[in-house]
């Protein structure tokens, strides 16, 4: 072998040793690292320290910034899980939607992002089965519209944050069943839900989806009550429940509190046979797809 | 004789070449660094969200556990020159309230930030 081969094989050597060394066995040590750089465990925890500063500053240049190169599937399981979380703790409605917006701007599809930013996973045009029918309304969102956020600064196309500011379409409901309890503390639960059919495999088929994101009202002589079905996912997407008093005569709307209510409900005392207290019941209310 | 010349010659070579590449144009990024090893403003950014998120999840032992990971003895420390500093600089409410609130929680509290404290109160 001439002496050039030689120099050529010792430099390859060379240089696989020399590698191997670098950046296995003694890669170098960073200082002044930024966050993409730190270790899993603490990546994650800026993250979510990330998420929470948002949901409670509302600072959405600064969030961008804290989260720039961090790649977006291992942000949005964690704004899922924060979000969730936070759901759990009770924490008030603003943090759970700045969660849930920036949830959907990572992409994360969970009950809760469709929630709390508002979005309807179904959203049915009125449609009327053997329904009462709403009388014609000019309909108007119910609640004020949020202040604006701190920062003004681009940002991707995002639904509303309330889910009380979405005004929904006027839809027809009518109840599919009652189911009645005897209870101490009288309540009233509504389930809504919506029948749509799909087609599988040429075959038409009936499915029912819950529904949550929407107004359900209660009212009696001198008060109101109102609630957001799907407030609590572990429960159902579509339900909501009222503590109600005996002695009051309570109407039954959804999304808007005028014209012919749903229902008229009385709080009764339970029969003769049963134990002592009140008849609680649940509603459960379905729409149809046209 | 010339053989072996060449060939610790061209191991030579290959080493350098190799710590060149390897420590320099082309080094290994790892990503297990800790908050300790942060750029500075990072550093800040650290401690600012670890207060913000304690204004959030009011989880006093999860804020000291994310303190030490920047300094594990006296942790309070970095938190307390970082609150300071910012309070000469005149930085906004927004930003001091937390970091006030959280060092006083944990058992801290200097003159500077007390006007902070105050204003945080409900």
């Amino acid at each position: 072998m001439k002496s050039w081969g030689v120099l050529i094989i010792g430099l390859v050597l060379g240089l696989a040793a020399g590698l191997v060394y670098t950046w296995g066995i003694s890669p170098p040590e960073y200082y002044d690292t930024y966050p993409p750089l730190l270790d899993k465990t603490y990546r994650s925890d800026w993250i979510k320290m990330t998420a929470l500063a948002y949901s409670a500053e509302g600072n959405w240049n600064r969030t961008q910034l804290r989260l720039q190169d961090l790649p977006e599937a291992e942000i949005r399981p964690i704004v899922a899980e924060t979000l969730e979380q936070a759901v759990t703790a009770g924490r008030p409605i603003a943090i759970l939607q700045r969660l849930a917006e920036l949830g959907a701007f990572y992409g994360v599809d969970t009950p809760a992002v469709h929630i709390y930013t508002g979005e309807v996973a179904v959203v049915p045009t009125p449609a009327a089965p053997s329904a009462p029918s709403p009388t014609p309304l000019t309909v108007a969102p119910t609640a004020t519209p949020n202040p604006p956020t701190a920062i003004p600064s681009p940002r991707p196309t995002l639904t509303a944050i309330s889910p009380i500011s979405t005004p929904q379409p006027l839809t027809a409901f009518y109840i599919v069943s009652q189911t009645f309890t005897c209870e101490a503390q009288p309540h009233i639960t509504v389930s809504l839900l919506l029948s749509h059919t799909i087609t599988v495999r040429r075959r038409e088929q009936v499915e029912t989806l819950p529904l949550p994101g929407r107004e359900i009202w209660l009212l009696w002589e001198d008060g109101a009550d109102r609630a957001i079905t799907g407030f609590k996912p572990e429960i159902g997407l579509g339900f909501a429940d009222f503590a109600v008093e005996p002695g009051h005569v309570y109407r039954l709307y959804i999304d808007i509190p005028q014209g012919v209510p749903i229902s008229t409900i009385q709080v009764e005392p339970c029969t003769v046979e049963e134990r002592e207290g009140w008849v609680s019941r649940l509603l459960l209310l379905m729409t149809q797809e046209p | 004789m010339k053989r072996l010349l060449f060939f610790s010659v061209g191991v030579a070579l290959g080493i350098g070449l190799a710590l060149l590449i390897g420590w320099e144009l082309l080094p290994v990024q790892r990503a297990n660094s800790s908050p300790a090893m942060l750029r500075r403003d990072y550093q800040e950014e650290y401690i600012r969200l670890i207060a913000a998120a304690y204004q959030v999840d009011g989880d006093l032992a999860l804020a000291q556990q994310r303190l030490a990971a920047l300094q594990p003895y006296a942790f309070t420390v970095p938190l307390v020159e970082v609150t300071e500093r910012w309070i000469q600089q005149g930085k906004s409410d927004a930003i001091l309230i937390p970091l006030a609130q959280l060092t006083h929680a944990l058992g801290v509290s200097t003159p500077p930030m007390q006007p902070y404290l105050q204003r945080g109160q409900p």
